[in-house]
């Protein structure tokens, strides 16, 4: 295109922006050498270019910097603190359930001297110590035989995967094979074989899933609901003798039946109550096996 | 683009940007939030764009956010037109050439003045002007000439002669 007098603007505002290449750019200097006139125009139009202005900027660019590992370091100090919050909160929760249960169990021993006796140190520890590992439910197994035949009674030791709320009867009469065909144990050294006493047919303990003493407790003023059955028939019936029962998943009557015993089982953790109904149950059939 | 480049944009475009809303809004807060908006756009596409194309990005993300920010506050003008009132400022008489130009870019359209800022800020050329405003070279060409041919006429009018 060439340059001329009606277009010559666009030229001085192309050469003005710096969009001519030499060529164009020469060829506008020679026009303007010819026609001086239009000289003037081109400063016009190159003093209409606008310079920034220094002072105007963007205050906060700390906002927009990134920093990914400052990032990260936040994100990591933030979890460990709220997982070391919640660790905190459970421990403190924990505590208090303990010494909620230890007064609870002080209130029952007041309300039952009979039994104070077997916890003398109560007032100072929730529960007596008495080690054990293993979550392990010794169940009835039918009873093979009894004194007249002068066989023995097999206790067995069945461990019972109870977590998912299976009263151990009920488990084993679902899954008899899962009960006592593949995952029977041994009776544990401290368990004798003791013949079975005539009236008795079947001598059933549970596991205590809980452990704490309201459970086992009843007529305690604590919470009965905890103690009703669910739905689970307990082999009370008959002949049948049971010793302990599933705390909070048994009924009173047969918490009772323990109470009775002159035991209680006061563990906290359901692990080591265990130990104490396979006590109370070799106790008990010792004591039985004496009688007759 | 590393953190580290992200944060080299920040330093260095991050000024420009502002200047460019800043000078067609006219309002600080709403250019901060539009150039907040821009490198947080970046900052998210940033496996997708080098550092050497970040600054365009920037505009161009930057000038669509203000496009939208406009038509928000009003219908945007045609390209080309030339509005013959101020924009409601209070017109004080220019003593230095620089009052006289901001005089007559506010008078400009907000397209015109965008290519204007692009072009004299940041030094666009044509096609990347183009390549921002998605508008063709020739239409830039034409829209910016339009835009110097109005600011000439404001400048050489007689009240504001230097």
């Amino acid at each position: 295109m060439t340059i001329n007098e009606h277009n010559y603007e666009e030229w001085l505002i192309s050469f003005a922006d710096g969009e001519l290449n030499s060529t164009e750019a020469k060829e506008l200097m020679n026009f303007l050498e010819a026609n001086p006139r239009f000289k003037e125009e081109l400063w016009l139009f190159q003093s209409l270019k606008l310079i920034p202005d220094p002072s105007l900027v963007y205050q906060d660019k700390a906002s927009l910097y990134r920093n990914l590992s400052k990032t990260r370091l936040l994100h990591s100090r933030s979890w460990i603190l709220s997982a070391a919050a919640v660790l905190l909160f459970l421990i403190a929760l924990f505590i208090k359930k303990q010494a909620e249960n230890h007064h609870r169990l002080n209130k029952v021993a007041q309300q039952l001297p009979a039994i104070r006796h077997l916890y003398p140190d109560l007032s100072r520890q929730p529960a007596p110590s008495r080690s054990s590992s293993g979550t392990i439910a010794m169940v009835k197994r039918p009873i093979h035989h009894n004194r007249d035949t002068g066989n023995s009674i097999s206790i067995a030791l069945q461990q019972v995967n109870d977590h998912k709320g299976h009263n151990a009867d009920r488990y084993v009469k679902r899954k008899p094979d899962l009960a006592f065909g593949k995952k029977e144990l041994l009776p544990s050294p401290g368990l004798q074989i003791i013949p079975l006493p005539h009236h008795l047919t079947a001598i059933r303990v549970g596991i205590p899933v809980i452990g704490t003493p309201e459970v086992i407790l009843p007529n305690s003023g604590l919470d009965k609901n905890k103690l009703e059955p669910r739905g689970v028939s307990m082999p009370a019936e008959g002949n049948v003798k049971v010793l302990a029962t599933i705390p909070g998943r048994g009924t009173g009557k047969l918490i009772t039946e323990a109470l009775k015993l002159g035991k209680f089982f006061s563990r906290n953790n359901p692990l080591e109550a265990k130990n104490d109904i396979v006590q109370v149950a070799h106790d008990e059939l010792i004591k039985m096996n004496n009688n007759q | 683009m590393t953190e580290q480049g992200f944060n080299n944009c920040v330093e260095q475009h991050a000024d420009g940007l502002y200047r460019f809303i800043c000078k067609n809004l006219r309002n600080t807060e709403d250019a901060r939030d539009i150039v907040q908006n821009s490198f947080e756009i970046l900052w998210k596409r940033r496996a997708e764009i080098t550092e050497n194309k970040a600054k365009a990005y920037l505009f161009t993300v930057g000038y669509h956010n203000m496009i939208d920010h406009l038509r928000k506050m009003k219908p945007i003008s045609l390209p080309g037109e030339f509005r013959e009132e101020s924009r409601g400022t209070i017109k004080q008489a220019p003593v230095q050439l620089k009052a006289i130009l901001e005089e007559a870019l506010g008078r400009l359209t907000d397209m015109q003045r965008s290519l204007v800022l692009l072009k004299d800020y940041e030094g666009y050329s044509y096609e990347e002007i183009g390549n921002i405003t998605s508008l063709n070279p020739s239409q830039v060409k034409v829209y910016l000439h339009r835009a110097r041919l109005k600011m000439k006429d404001y400048m050489v009018k007689k009240e504001n002669v230097i």
